[in-house]
């Protein structure tokens, strides 16, 4: 069966309930929500979404359907939320390309200030990594060889414009080294150009890099959290390497359209909330390799502020922006 | 005899009741969503994964893979009957499975591209069995050189897919390079031929145009020039290939699970890639090369068990390595992940139980799906007897929802459409698809790593000579391009 027709039974079976149970009053929400994720299904986006999708449904005491409508990178899904009516009704669940994409793109169509925060669900700490036979034990190390022979190391990221290349072009401003960069299309394309020795580093995801990390046939010379992690006591932090503004995050975080009534952010965003506090929930994200974030709207709009200004300001002196 | 143990412990896993009706379920509607056009493995797994959540994760990839490795059973079935492919993996299936279809010899095709896909799905999973891990590290010394070269030698195959004039294949091939250049440029982000739409910002999806290009195409092609008329009149000759065809068949159907396999391993869409592989390699190694695509039983043999065997190999990289190498593959990664287990380098140490449970169930599910196969050429057959008048409307609307079904994005059905016009256009004055699909396929990957490589290599051209991989096939492909030549001097001195 299709997903449109998936959607339309879905419609239906929603349709059905609302017949069969009296409303007493039309409060929010008397209908199916849909989340769009503007990313394939398997996505994280896609995982994160359907492990809160039932605890979701429950708390708001209406159905909620995931809606993938993947392409542009993100733009394609992020676009249809942006259109879509300011009711409450279609909400978007999305990493950083909502910040990232209007930096690269001044004609994107959409900017952070067409959605309301809802909340930050989770996150991904960045992890810096190389192969396990590479020369370079320490984060010191790389960039001490990287000022030796300026531009002849390379960095692999999942393409221009996504967030590995953000980050070399941030580690390159904030370390004064030279760096290559060579887009490579996705997170997991850079990981095996990593594992394969075609390129020197990567800036990726735990999420991508904890298997090789495990079975030690990548090296990861950094993690960027306050902490070291619990599951990695061994590999630093960027805080501790003297790096604290390297401090960065794949986060997954909820949408609203902008002009989306505030009753219904507020009764969204206490749904958000409630399912990331629920242990079964919380359990699966972490099985799924995301860390629970869940800060709300007002936290996460100062988040993605700090987000913005820092993204911006790399994509001006590393001229990612077109 | 750790492999037999192994093996031992993967049927308990895989000979479950339970285990065993979520393996026929999976090849029920893989062969379903194969058999129907536009509607692809893509979409069904999609759709599936999240009532995966719920089960045992065992149960959810062997339910799952049924459906991609059923697929391919499937998609040869309306390009042999219809002339119009159930899967892109089955474009060239159409050369010539439907011309043996008007010569009353659906059943034949019909049959060995089931057994076909049976033995070659088997080859391949001996193969994962025995050499994923090994094959798994030797898929990481293919970087960027690699692929530009294996990609260039990929293009000299259009020489091989032209059915009438090798100028008007040529040409087609090149609108194919220029249709996979439009959308974002993969080094620097720019947008190319996307008119500010946000749909084209990926370039032209493989299943809108070869869904328009053969499928509508053809739609259009029996609505106007034939009028609608059933062109079945030739008397169908048994249902199950002879003794001589499987004579036929027998190299075929081996070069094409080996090739196959090993092509399903890169990424990319495999499955696409090795059947067009192997259409040329039987063409180049048969003794009536002029006779492919009148309807001999090599080019549908050849590419049906091509596509299956790398449906295998395809697997390889993600339980080897954790690494999805395409967006079928990233979706397994995410039915594995979401019950908290991470493919990766220690993937079949830590879970043998999965690996082994998953790799029995795939013999069992080719098994199934041959069962499942065979009696139903029988009904495909007689299908052909249905009116015109409703059978076109039924593919027009399996498209219109496979297509939407991917993206839910409206525009990329109009791609679909406008492709079909095109396509019957181009089809009236003697300009066939094949090329284009080959060359759309190929040329974003010859782009994307010839750049990547320069980028790696400082822009010095020497890295292409200096790897050794990269030089054989280089090597390769200028011998391909300079035979013809050279044999065409020899028979004039």
């Amino acid at each position: 069966m299709s997903k449109a027709k998936f959607n339309f039974i879905m419609f239906i079976m929603a349709a059905v309930l609302l017949c069969a149970v009296p409303q007493s009053s039309a409060q929010y929400p008397t209908k199916t929500i849909q989340i769009i994720n503007p990313f394939p299904p398997g996505a994280v986006t896609d995982i994160v979404a359907r492990l809160m999708a039932p605890k979701l449904s429950a708390s708001l005491g209406q159905q909620v359907v995931i809606v993938n409508k993947a392409g542009g990178g993100g733009a394609v899904g992020i676009q249809a939320a942006k259109d879509a009516a300011p009711d409450g009704y279609t909400i978007l669940v999305t990493p950083p390309p909502i910040a990232l994409i209007p930096i690269v793109n001044k004609n994107s169509g959409f900017t952070l200030k067409d959605f309301t925060p809802l909340g930050l669900a989770t996150s991904s700490p960045n992890t810096t990594v190389v192969k396990s036979d590479a020369p370079w034990k320490s984060l010191e190390e790389f960039i001490a060889e990287a000022k030796k022979s300026p531009g002849q190391l390379t960095y692999g990221s999942a393409g221009p414009g996504t967030t590995p290349h953000f980050i070399g072009e941030l580690v390159k401003l904030k370390t004064g080294i030279e760096m290559t960069h060579v887009p490579l299309g996705s997170e997991s394309a850079a990981a095996t150009a990593v594992l394969g020795g075609h390129v020197n580093v990567a800036f990726l995801t735990l999420g991508t890099t904890r298997s090789h990390v495990e079975a030690g046939t990548l090296r990861a010379l950094a993690v960027a959290s306050n902490r070291r992690l619990k599951d990695f006591p061994n590999i630093p932090t960027t805080v501790e390497k003297g790096h604290p503004e390297l401090n960065l995050k794949v986060w997954v975080g909820f949408f609203a359209p902008a002009k989306t009534p505030a009753a219904a952010v507020k009764r969204l965003a206490a749904a958000i909330n409630e399912s990331l506090k629920d242990a079964e929930v919380v359990a699966n994200i972490e099985k799924a390799q995301a860390l629970i974030e869940n800060l709300g709207p007002a936290e996460f709009a100062k988040f993605l502020a700090e987000e913005e200004r820092k993204w911006g300001e790399v994509a001006r002196a590393a001229k990612i922006s077109q | 005899m750790e492999l037999l143990h192994n093996f031992a412990l993967g049927l308990s896993v895989a000979l479950t009741p339970m285990n065993l009706l979520f393996c026929f379920i999976g090849a029920l509607v893989g062969t379903l969503v194969g058999v129907l056009p536009g509607l692809g493995p893509v979409g069904a797994v999609a759709f599936l994964l999240s009532i995966t959540f719920k089960m045992e994760p065992a149960s959810a990839i062997i339910m799952l893979a049924g459906i991609y490795y059923g697929a391919m059973y499937g998609g040869s079935t309306t390009s042999i009957l219809v002339n119009i492919p159930g899967e892109t993996a089955s474009v060239v299936t159409c050369l010539d499975g439907y011309k043996m279809a008007r010569q009353g010899r659906a059943g034949a095709a019909l049959g060995i591209s089931a057994f076909g896909s049976f033995i070659a799905g088997t080859v391949g999973v001996v193969g994962l069995m025995f050499l994923a891990p090994l094959l798994g590290r030797a898929a990481l010394s293919f970087g960027p050189a690699e692929y530009f070269a294996l990609t260039l030698t990929g293009l000299t195959l259009v020489a091989y897919l032209s059915q009438g004039s090798m100028t008007k294949a040529l040409i087609m091939a090149v609108l194919g390079l220029l249709a996979g250049a439009v959308g974002m440029d993969p080094i620097s982000g720019e947008e190319r031929f996307t008119y500010g739409t946000l749909t084209l910002r990926d370039g032209f999806g493989l299943v809108p145009v070869a869904m328009g290009l053969f499928g509508i195409a053809e739609v259009l092609e029996n609505l106007i020039v034939l009028g609608g008329q059933s062109v079945y009149e030739t008397k169908i000759q048994g249902l199950l290939p002879n003794r001589q065809d499987w004579r036929d068949s027998a190299a075929p159907i081996a070069r094409g699970s080996v090739v196959g396999f090993f092509l399903g391993i890169l990424p990319g869409p495999g499955p696409v890639i090795a059947s067009f592989v192997s259409y040329a390699m039987e063409k180049r190694l048969s003794r009536y090369p002029e006779k492919f695509g009148t309807g001999v039983i090599e080019g549908v043999a050849g590419p049906e068990a091509a596509n299956n065997a790398a449906t295998a190999g395809s697997f390889i990289p993600l339980l080897s390595l954790g690494i999805p190498t395409s967006a079928i593959m990233a979706l397994f990664m995410g039915a594995l992940m979401i019950h908290g287990i991470q493919p990766g380098p220690l993937f079949i140490a830590k879970y043998p139980e999965l690996f082994w449970g998953f790799i029995a169930s795939m013999y069992v599910g080719n098994a199934m799906l041959l069962v499942l196969n065979l009696p139903l050429i029988g009904i495909w057959v007689k299908l052909l007897k249905t009116p015109y008048a409703i059978l076109f409307p039924l593919i027009l609307l399996f498209c219109l929802i496979g297509v939407y079904s991917l993206n839910a994005n409206v525009a990329e059905i109009v791609i679909m459409l406008a492709f079909g016009v095109i396509g019957f256009l181009l089809r009236r004055v003697g300009y066939e698809g094949a090329p284009f699909i080959l060359a759309m396929v190929l040329g974003p990957i010859m782009e994307t790593s010839l750049r990547q490589t320069l980028l790696i290599s400082r822009g010095s051209f020497m890295i292409f000579l200096n790897r050794p991989i990269c030089a054989v096939l280089i090597g390769l492909t200028v011998v391909f391009l300079l035979w013809p030549l050279f044999k065409g001097a020899r028979r004039e001195a």
